[in-house]
């Protein structure tokens, strides 16, 4: 894994955590389930499934 | 905040859903049995030490013959989404018959890329095949190097030495790669091994195994450049005289760089020769993308193409199975040999396997052995 690939993977991980703070954050219905569809390519990569 | 839990309980259960299938096809393994003539199987990385233990590391099947002469290399899984190039490969690993010279085999040149399908594509994760002793399975690829493995992409891909500008994408398509160096994508890693291996292997004659669409006029043929041309052409005539089946010459492009069919002949010794057999499943018009269709090639609306001359290729209702895909593949590699050995006696090859005729009346999975009758040093695990 290269360096610049590892630092990727870092930063994928920042924007899953921000995700997840809006996440517990909103109030708003609709900005749940937009956090929710944004989580799920990148936890799939983090997972390394995709 | 029970309707927060509600909605990550969904989340979680997609990821699941989505993901497991995915992460167990990623770590199927595909088996061939070693057949008569396969004398050793060693990594790529034995003629570049820099991929060793990476994903762009790969098995190579040494099928050497009790009498000297020539060198050829067989490599397919350059594009994974494309088969019947695979395919080809298992079939001579545990077919072909090899009397004089050397046969080297890479099924997978592409590894990464054979580990997942193409994001968005709508492809099956597997396929399956009817043998003499129940279904063989092989997993669904991709064109390009997996971005699990590979990534990020750059903006523009700029080919190494050319300085060509090409579309991001091919940053991870081992067929615009070539010649590679040590020190660049693993696509260009991978690329730059094989070229080590053509060179202190002193190989003559190198097949680069590919499927095209039925709409893409570079389909059903071989590419080649000026100095392969009069091999394809003996090739193409006799297959079409002995074997009825077409497989026209296409002249490779000096301008368009990266490409098998062009960097090798440039930069080795070696006469290359890319081999494409029609994949009507890569045509965008198909209906679902079905394991069906990946093996009998056969789709409505390919056939309307085919009504109003839309096509490249013959084609009826009875499709463009994988038995003729690989049938192709078999006889006209056989015939490059023939038409090689004939022009360069003292570095000829004598090979044999079941041609396309064999092939399509007993169908392919007739010629695969059962890997769990085989004895277990045999079976090797792709």
């Amino acid at each position: 894994m290269t360096f610049i690939m590892i630092l990727y993977y870092v930063m994928t991980a920042y924007v899953v955590g921000m995700l997840i703070w809006n996440f517990i954050k909103t109030k708003d219905i609709k900005s749940e389930i937009l956090y929710a569809l944004a989580l799920l390519p990148l936890i799939l990569r983090l997972l390394r499934m995709k | 905040m029970m309707r927060k839990w509600i909605i990550l309980a969904v989340l979680l259960l997609v990821v699941l859903a989505g993901g497991i299938p995915l992460y167990l096809q990623r770590n199927f393994k595909e088996e061939v049995v070693a057949g008569p003539s396969v004398t050793d199987v060693f990594k790529l990385s034995r003629y570049f030490s820099g991929i060793e233990g990476t994903i762009a590391d790969t098995d190579v099947f040494e099928l050497k013959g009790s009498e000297e002469g020539g060198k050829m290399l067989i490599i397919a899984g350059t594009h994974e989404s494309e088969p019947s190039a695979a395919l080809t490969a298992f079939y001579l690993i545990e077919n072909l018959k090899v009397d004089r010279g050397t046969v080297y085999i890479i099924p997978h040149f592409n590894r990464s890329g054979s580990l997942g399908t193409q994001p968005g594509g709508g492809f099956p994760l597997y396929f399956s095949m009817e043998t003499p002793w129940g279904e063989k399975t092989f997993r669904m690829g991709d064109r390009g190097f997996q971005a699990l493995d590979q990534w990020p992409d750059p903006d523009v891909y700029i080919h190494y030495p050319e300085g060509q500008a090409m579309s991001y994408i091919d940053a991870r398509n081992t067929n615009r790669a070539w010649p590679g160096r040590p020190d660049g994508y693993y696509a260009e890693q991978v690329t730059y091994a094989a070229m080590e291996m053509i060179k202190k292997e002193k190989i003559n004659i190198v097949i680069d195994l590919h499927e095209a669409e039925a709409m893409y006029p570079v389909t059903n043929c071989i590419v080649v450049p000026e100095k392969s041309m009069s091999y394809a052409t003996g090739a193409s005539f006799y297959v079409k005289g002995r074997e009825k089946f077409e497989n026209h010459v296409e002249r490779s492009p000096t301008a368009f760089r990266g490409l098998s069919h062009r960097e090798i002949g440039d930069w080795s010794d070696a006469y290359p020769f890319l081999l494409e057999s029609p994949g009507v499943h890569l045509d965008q018009i198909t209906a679902a993308k079905t394991p069906e269709l990946i093996m009998d090639g056969i789709d409505p609306f390919v056939l309307k193409a085919a009504e109003k001359g839309l096509l490249f290729i013959p084609y009826d209702e009875n499709g463009f199975s994988m038995d003729r895909r690989v049938g192709q593949h078999s006889s006209v590699i056989q015939e490059i040999v023939v038409q090689w050995s004939k022009k360069n006696p003292e570095r000829g090859l004598t090979i044999s396997a079941p041609k396309y005729k064999e092939i399509v009346e007993n169908g392919l999975g007739y010629f695969f052995k059962d890997p769990s009758k085989a004895n277990k040093d045999d079976v090797y695990y792709q």
